[in-house]
């Protein structure tokens, strides 16, 4: 069964909307409910800020909808929308788990996490949670990776939403440009290099699980085009 | 005179329709015995019928009809007979030539005309005008059909004779039968025929317009009503006339005169004798219906050349209560369509022109500098056209200030169309309109203030027209306009029309019938200066200062709104749409953009809050932080982009920067401020948040002041506040003091959030960085609750034990330079006190182990690559081992303290794991003596806790770990004390499962 992960929207805090073609990908038939009939699950990690529509749009994908809460949701307003959406008080958790065949998979949004995004710190989430898949968020940076036994999913921004961590540190050693500059004058070209080196590549994942096993897609959005990769992970 | 009843009439018409049936039918008979005089009687018989004045026009028509039909086959009779006497005269004329080939047809006129000329006299002798004309008719028209008839003789008898009948119905349909037995007969080929033709169906539309409008002046004053319906029924009698017209000349191609134009012919001849008449009849329906057909059927091009005097002469001088704006709809609707058929024609041309390049050149110089590329294809002027409509919209102006607001405002609606699909560019005519509109029909008083829902849609249809809202900036009395009307909810409406513009939400165009030019993918348009802001802005100062929460809760209380709470519940009301609202102002604050140059981005932003956005505090909470996030984004990227060319540019003086970058940091700082200032009851989390990402950014760009500055601002908004808001945010539900990720008070949640984002600082010395975590760990340590306490400190112990480098190649932290300086003077100082040496050894042996560990699970780390950068990781990344066991063990005295035994058992294994973590990142004081100590703790705390219960609940889960576990039991420690020794074995499983595997946790015994 397919159980779609995403999280990091940030509408309209720190995006405007997920990119078109996703949203044509992840609901073929927006006017139905569900609007998605091959997604099962759908598994939101937080940060959608305050976006009625989005929170609908994602909702509506699926018979079944879960929410965590993200490190700047504010979890009053989230609830009652939610509430009016869904016709269901439940209150939104920070962490949850589901339960998929053999495979246990927990996931939050790991703003809570000290150290945040250290493996060890996420693996010891995964022991306490007693998870076979953990699935966490809160970096905007798209990754998965098999450690102690256990499946560790990041699905990513779906928007691209900017973060403040530390960008990431490209090895190249930079050229000495030794040409005359003004200061206080903008170098388009060390801007667009900034610019670059920071963004965050819009993504999200699609969980296919089956008995002990677990493929993963993860869709990126990059150039205006949609990429996916596929990584399984096999509980041992 | 009175007509009878209803069921009356029906039984006469009843009569009528029988008695026609019956006397055709007779009449047929006498023709298929070639009995013609016997059957022009019968004929004659029925045709009486048309004399009755008893029948309502339906009636009448249906009377019609019937004898219509008979009359047809009367004429093809007389057709075929004619035709076959023709047949005979050729055959023996033929051998006539045959015997005698020298006489050639000389007697061949005269021979064959006189059978139906004769017959058009005969019938004349008819008693009743009304069966003469009619049998006059059928025969003249039958007679035209052949080829030598004197045509335009006939014709011109025929309508002369039709003047007898001047009762009104009975005239109309006269004169109908006139017209439809002419249609195809009517002769048009030499310029003569043309003219006598069109004078003769001008006269015959003057005459039935006549009796048209006689009709309404008929019968008893109270009937007036009904006459005006039966009137109505019979229009298309009239207007047929006007087809005619058209159709004629549409025929007619000038024949050979090359001075000939349709469209000339039109104006002078045509034009001014059908308007003239329009006019004279002085009729309410006839005028209206008429101009409707005038403009309908004659083609476009008429109607350009014609405008000025259709619209200055014959509009304004109507009937004073005929809807002006119905008739400059009609038109206009007209050159819409025209426009877009041009408009598409041009494309195809353009796409055949395509194939050769040199036409399309030299076409193209040829166009005058028009803005729309198309526009060349029509030779209609905007301007000039706009000019024409608009100069009769201000005579109407004056001559009618009696004119009801609804007129102005669908006549100016559709002079916005007009303008907007011809040239959607030109902004000089739209404005003109706005600028009337503004000066002249909105007033404040009271009257006009119950107009303005008209006034909406003239604001309307241009956003939803423009291809882009910008096109508004160009129309400076669009917002005096807009201004003018004092219902703020239209203003809001209008606003929200320009917001979803601006973002590309599409609204159901059922208000604007003209569809925009499509665009495939929609694309966001940037606001790059402070005058396109103000643009923008300007109209949404009215949904900015927008407070609705005074009314709701009477609303709420009403249940007439859903309403969402906020501020914990304490008094606080919005509205879904509300929020929504707010959501769009955000996503236009990300418009606020301009990609190359982000100072000015940075300035903009400022100058949009100091303008815009700070005008409700109430509100601010809501858009602040999209603001904030987005300047402070911007300053990351300022920052970054400064540091880069420090780098490649030692040499430049870039301080210029650096003020500016600490200014921005500065202006930043106050707006949190001005948040807080305003927001701090229930919404200092949040605040929280935003200053600590003020203060990574401060000092990932090596500005170290501010951020500590920054931090303690954070430290500040939680002495302040967060604190003591332990009670608050109790829409958490129950927290489990169990769950070590469920959450906990918000103070516990706030020292998690600032830990973590001094994990991550890099740039502070060492005396202020340490200063800063030992106020952290200090905070924790004194949370009220025993689990809160507990699990921040030994998070806080993190503080003290950097995992990742972070920073770029090559740079050194100094929170690190320092330590290492000491270290060494320490080193020096003291002369090798044994515990010294043997923590360095220790050190030097943990770090050989964790390169093993390293290169043993290439995947789990992204920093650490290759061996050698253990060694630097040992100087570059900031550790204090002595500090993270002092932390430990304060969380374990706390953990120890608990009341309750299963909430310290929990808190054990939790500070366990956590040793764990800290031993694998090779914190020599937590060494496998330290963990075993840990671990006998936790098991004889085990031990201590089991009862035979507990035992019993234990084992039964371990039997129901297959089935999933139903937990029948509800006793709750039992189950608590169950999930405690689940994770312990977890735990000492993964231990187990590393000293395999790994090579890890030498001496820990399971």
């Amino acid at each position: 069964m397919l159980t779609l992960a995403i999280g990091d929207l940030y509408i309209p805090e720190r995006s405007v909307d997920i990119p078109s073609k996703f949203r044509k990908l992840l609901s073929p038939n927006p006017n139905s409910i569900p609007s998605n009939n091959k997604i099962s699950e759908v598994i939101c990690l937080g940060n959608i800020i305050n976006s009625n529509d989005i929170l609908k749009f994602l909702y509506n994908l699926s018979n079944s909808f879960h929410l965590v809460k993200g490190e700047f949701d504010d979890s009053q307003i989230l609830s009652q929308q939610l509430l009016a959406i869904s016709n269901k008080d439940k209150p939104i958790p920070l962490h949850n788990v589901i339960v998929h065949d053999n495979l246990r998979i927990g996931f939050t949004n790991g703003y809570q996490i000290v150290p945040k995004n250290d493996p060890l710190a996420l693996s010891n989430v995964a022991r306490e949670l007693d998870v076979d898949i953990l699935i966490w968020g809160g970096t905007h940076k798209v990754e998965a990776y098999t450690l102690d036994g256990r499946f560790f999913i990041n699905p990513g921004s779906a928007t691209g939403a900017y973060t403040f961590d530390w960008p990431e540190q490209d090895d190249a050693q930079d050229i000495e440009d030794e040409s005359d500059l003004l200061t206080n004058s903008i170098d388009v070209e060390v801007l667009n290099e900034v610019i670059e080196s920071d963004a965050i590549i819009p993504s999200f994942c699609l969980l296919d699980t089956q008995g002990s096993t677990c493929t993963l897609y993860i869709y990126t959005y990059l150039g205006g085009e949609v990429k996916v990769d596929k990584v399984t992970y096999t509980k041992e | 005179m009175t007509l009878p009843s209803i069921s009356e009439q029906k039984a006469i018409l009843q009569g009528c329709l029988n008695n026609i049936n019956h006397q055709s039918n007779l009449m047929k008979q006498c023709l298929n015995e070639n009995n013609l005089l016997q059957g022009l009687k019968h004929c004659s018989n029925f045709l009486n019928e048309l004399r009755t004045n008893q029948l309502s026009p339906k009636q009448y028509y249906e009377m019609y009809i019937l004898i219509f039909d008979s009359l047809e086959s009367l004429s093809n009779h007389l057709l075929t007979s004619h035709n076959s006497k023709v047949q005979k005269l050729k055959k023996r004329q033929q051998q006539q030539q045959q015997k005698e080939p020298g006489s050639v047809n000389t007697s061949f006129d005269n021979t064959t005309s006189p059978f139906l000329s004769d017959l058009y006299e005969l019938v004349q002798y008819s008693g009743n005008i009304i069966p003469r004309l009619y049998m006059m008719i059928v025969i003249g028209t039958t007679y035209m059909a052949t080829s030598e008839a004197p045509t335009k003789e006939i014709m011109k008898d025929m309508i002369e004779m039709c003047h007898g009948v001047q009762h009104p119905i009975r005239g109309l349909f006269l004169r109908y039968y006139l017209s439809q037995r002419t249609k195809h007969l009517l002769p048009f080929s030499n310029s003569i025929d043309f003219n006598e033709t069109i004078e003769f169906l001008i006269a015959n539309f003057i005459e039935m317009n006549k009796l048209w409008v006689r009709l309404q002046h008929q019968g008893h004053s109270s009937e007036r009503e009904l006459r005006y319906r039966e009137r109505k029924e019979l229009k298309i009698l009239v207007g047929s006339n006007l087809v005619r017209l058209s159709q004629i000349i549409d025929d007619y191609k000038g024949n050979k005169d090359e001075n000939y134009s349709s469209i000339v012919f039109y104006k002078t001849k045509i034009f001014p004798t059908i308007t003239e008449q329009i006019i004279q009849c002085r009729d309410h329906l006839a005028q209206s219906y008429l101009i409707d057909v005038l403009i309908q059927i004659f083609p476009d091009d008429f109607h350009f050349a014609t405008l000025e005097n259709l619209l200055n002469n014959v509009f304004i001088n109507l009937h004073p209560l005929l809807k002006k704006s119905e008739l400059i709809s009609t038109l206009i609707d007209r050159f819409i369509t025209y426009n877009k058929f041009q408009s598409d024609l041009a494309t195809e041309v353009d796409e055949k022109l395509a194939v050769t390049d040199d036409i399309k050149e030299s076409k193209e110089t040829q166009s005058h500098e028009q803005v729309e590329g198309e526009a060349e294809h029509f030779n209609v002027d905007v301007d000039e056209l706009f000019t024409i409509f608009w100069n009769f919209y201000l005579r109407l102006y004056e001559s009618d200030p009696e004119l009801p607001m609804e007129e102005h405002s669908t006549i100016l609606q559709f002079y916005i169309k007009l303008s907007l699909v011809y040239d959607p560019k030109n902004f000089r005519n739209l404005d003109t309109i706005y600028k009337f509109a503004t000066e002249n029909l909105i007033t404040s008083d009271k009257e006009s203030s119950d107009n303005e829902e008209l006034w909406l849609q003239l604001l309307v249809v241009p956003i939803r027209y423009f291809k882009s809202v910008k096109d508004l900036f160009n129309l400076p009395f669009f917002h005096e306009f807009y201004l003018k009307l004092t219902n703020k909810s239209y203003q809001k409406q209008i606003s929200l029309e320009i917001i979803n513009k601006f973002l590309g939400i599409s609204t159901n165009d059922e208000l604007l019938d003209i569809s925009p030019p499509t665009t495939d993918e929609f694309e966001y348009e940037y606001l790059t200066t402070t005058d396109e802001i103000d643009g923008i802005f300007k109209y949404l100062l009215v949904l900015i200062k927008d407070s609705q929460q005074q009314q709701l809760n009477t609303a709420k209380n009403l249940g007439i709104i859903k309403t969402i709470k906020v501020n914990n519940g304490d008094n606080g009301l919005i509205t879904q749409e509300f929020l929504d609202i707010q959501e769009k102002f955000c996503k236009i604050i990300h418009l606020i953009e301009n990609p190359v140059d982000p100072f000015k981005n940075l300035s903009n932003l400022m100058y949009a809050r100091r303008k815009y956005l700070n005008k409700n505090s109430q509100n601010i909470i809501y858009t602040y932080p999209t603001l904030i996030n987005k300047i402070l984004y911007k300053l990351k990227i300022i920052g970054y982009m400064s540091l880069k060319l420090k780098k490649r540019n030692p040499k430049v003086d870039y301080s210029n920067q650096d003020l500016l970058i600490t200014t921005n940091f500065k202006n930043v700082s106050i707006i949190i401020d001005e948040l807080y200032q305003h927001h701090q009851q229930y919404s200092s989390d949040l605040i929280l948040k935003l200053y600590l990402n003020a203060a990574t950014i401060a000092d990932q760009l090596k500005q170290e002041s501010l951020a500590y500055e920054l931090f303690n601002q954070c430290f500040i908004v939680y002495e302040e506040n967060l604190i003591l808001s332990s009670h608050q945010y109790n829409y958490y539900h129950h927290i489990n003091p169990h769950d070590s990720l469920g959450g906990g008070s918000l103070p516990y949640q706030s020292i998690l959030l600032i830990g973590n984002k001094l994990i991550n600082s890099r740039y502070f010395n060492k005396e202020n960085y340490e200063s800063l975590i030992t106020k952290l760990t200090l905070y924790g340590s004194k949370l009220l609750k025993k689990q809160d306490q507990c699990r921040s400190v030994y998070y806080c112990a993190h503080l003290w034990w950097w995992c990742e480098n972070l920073l770029p190649p090559g740079e050194k932290s100094p929170t690190v330079n320092e330590v290492k300086a000491e270290e060494v003077s320490e080193a020096k100082t003291e002369k090798q006190p044994e515990e010294k040496v043997e923590t360095s050894e220790d050190k030097t042996d943990e770090a050989q182990n964790a390169d093993k560990q390293d290169d043993a699970e290439p995947e789990e780390d992204v920093d650490v690559e290759a061996g050698e950068e253990v060694e630097e990781d040992e100087e570059s990344l900031y550790r204090d081992d002595k500090r993270v066991l002092e932390c430990l063990q304060k969380a374990l005295r706390v953990a120890d303290s608990c009341m309750d035994p299963y909430l310290s058992l929990k808190l054990f294994i939790e500070i366990l794991n956590r040793c764990l973590i800290f031993n694998v990142y090779g914190n020599a004081l937590i060494d496998s003596r330290y963990i075993n100590g840990l671990i006998d703790l936790i098991t004889t705390n085990i031990d201590n806790l089991k009862t035979d219960d507990n035992e019993a609940a234990f084992n039964i889960d371990i039997n129901d770990a297959a089935n999933n576990g139903v937990e029948e039991d509800t006793d709750k420690e039992a189950k608590l004390f169950r999930q405690s020794r689940n994770l312990f074995d977890r735990t000492l499983s993964y231990i187990r499962d590393q000293q395999i595997n790994e090579n890890r946790f030498e001496g820990i015994i399971v």
